[in-house]
């Protein structure tokens, strides 16, 4: 692999590796099943290198990649057993600051259906917007948008209080 | 409220790292350039590729609902194993078994028999009248006495259809088989079908007689997919200018189906689908259901009686007027 390849798989590694982790885990709600995606993302990202026109940013083309490797995953590993939001939170260590409704949050998160926690997570957790999510997502920017509302409707009735603000 | 679920997942998912052995294997993988076969490597080792099978022609028009269910079980039993359940339950004289199971990744089919605790003969008939989607839905078993038994299942945890019962093998025993069709998009850990009511006709009385029972089973969904998946990621303009997105093929051990979204916008109406096999058969699409978040199509029944049908037996699909290969 020439230098100037490897150099930049190595950045982008440096600068994602977590982040696509953290996603991956949160889509497939396995462990070991999101290290395989995260490198399946990498190297699908490293042949497409000449092909990233940069029309996107990076973070959304490598997360457009992760998610639909992810989407791959679950179909092709549909039997595979996925934790639950409990079991998955108790293999991530909790950091010194987190707080006690984090984990309550995250386990409704990973209670909603793929098609409702992917939207959730690439909108407000990601940053990404409805367009960019639509675009890859491969769906309608109204289908984006009824899911965000519907996801919205139901973490508003498991997680009391937590819109009040809104 | 964005901000409030951004810093949670931010500040509990912190503790998340990418393993660094993982970071090594990505940068080997890459030095090696493995990593263009990875994905096929991987799928190859999930998916049961699946010879390509005689297909049964000639005269399943002709035949009945239940003995295409029949062919077709009985030609993909020649070359699989399916997953053995043995669990049984008896209730007021009747005793229905779920002996073993096809698992594939959309679809999974159960095999079970409803017997006669008395040992009295069971019989299955076919009843006279009843037009195929009567036929599809419900078993019809005649007694000794004349009586027709009618099985239905509720709470059956997701998607399914039957019982559907089989062509009697031996009139005078006091057992029938069924087979019962269940499919999933995601399917949960564990699969509960409870059998609550058996109806019949009285012959005698000429009056439907009913008595509720409970024949429970839950069962846990472990089975190794035994089907192929062929994904397809391509968007088709149809001829009459319709979008659609194709996602995959699931070749299930009985059935076909295909998940596709229509693109363009406002647009419900379905496009004419079947598969065109390579030996010139067709298999028309059955049924189309679904929303904006995906449609699944699945065409006829039991492959109509063909048999099992894999990836290798199909030439195209035709969607709209468009045809997509899929033969190599």
């Amino acid at each position: 692999m020439e230098n100037g390849r490897k150099e930049t798989l190595a950045r982008l590694m440096e600068e994602h590796g977590d982040r696509l982790y953290r996603l991956c885990l949160l889509l497939l709600r396995d462990p070991h099943l999101a290290e395989d995606a995260v490198q399946d993302t990498m190297l699908k990202a490293w042949r497409g290198l000449e092909r990233f026109e940069q029309r996107a940013s990076e973070k959304t083309w490598l997360t457009a990649i992760a998610v639909n490797v992810c989407r791959d995953y679950r179909r092709l590993y549909w039997y595979h057993k996925r934790l639950d939001g409990e079991a998955l939170l108790e293999q991530i260590p909790a950091p010194p600051d987190a707080e006690p409704q984090d984990d309550e949050i995250l386990r409704q998160v990973l209670a909603l259906a793929p098609r409702y926690r992917e939207p959730v997570l690439l909108y407000y957790w990601q940053e990404l917007t409805v367009p960019e999510i639509a675009a890859l997502l491969n769906e309608k920017e109204n289908t984006v948008s009824t899911r965000l509302r519907r996801a919205r409707a139901q973490l508003k009735q498991t997680l009391k209080g937590w819109d009040d603000d809104g | 409220m964005d901000d409030k679920l951004k810093r949670a997942i931010d500040r509990r998912m912190a503790g998340a790292a990418l393993p660094e052995a993982s970071r090594a294997r990505i940068l080997q993988a890459a030095a090696h350039r493995k990593g263009r076969n990875m994905m096929k490597a991987k799928r190859k080792a999930i998916l049961v590729m699946t010879a390509a099978l005689l297909l049964i022609s000639g005269c399943v028009g002709a035949a009945l609902y239940h003995d295409l269910a029949r062919q077709t079980m009985d030609d993909w039993e020649q070359e699989h194993n399916s997953t053995p359940l043995g669990l049984s339950q008896s209730f007021d004289g009747y005793t229905i078994t779920l002996d073993e199971i096809y698992g594939g990744s959309r679809a999974a089919y159960l095999k079970g028999t409803v017997s006669r605790d008395d040992g009295k003969p069971l019989r299955a008939e076919q009843v006279d009248g009843l037009d195929m989607e009567a036929a599809r839905t419900r078993m019809n078993l005649v007694t000794d006495d004349r009586a027709m038994i009618e099985a239905n299942d509720t709470d059956c945890g997701g998607g399914a259809s039957g019982p559907h019962v089989l062509p009697d093998t031996d009139r005078n025993d006091n057992k029938v088989e069924f087979i019962y069709h269940m499919y999933f998009e995601e399917w949960p850990e564990e699969y509960t079908i409870a059998f609550e009511r058996i109806s019949y006709v009285d012959t005698d009385l000429n009056r439907m007689q009913l008595f509720y029972g409970d024949w429970t089973f839950t069962f846990p969904v472990e089975w190794e997919p035994v089907d192929e998946i062929l994904p397809l990621g391509q968007e088709v303009t149809l001829e009459d200018g319709k979008v659609v997105y194709l996602e995959a093929l699931y070749f299930e051990p009985l059935d076909v189906c295909l998940d596709y979204r229509i693109m363009t916008e406002n647009d419900r109406i379905y496009p004419e689908i079947y598969l065109l096999l390579k030996n010139g058969e067709r298999l028309a699409a059955w049924l189309n259901g679904g929303s904006d978040d995906g449609i699944t199509c699945y065409f006829e029944d039991f492959n109509r009686g063909m048999g099992h049908i894999g990836i290798d037996d199909v030439q195209s699909l035709i969607i709209g007027g468009v045809t997509v290969p899929i033969a190599e």
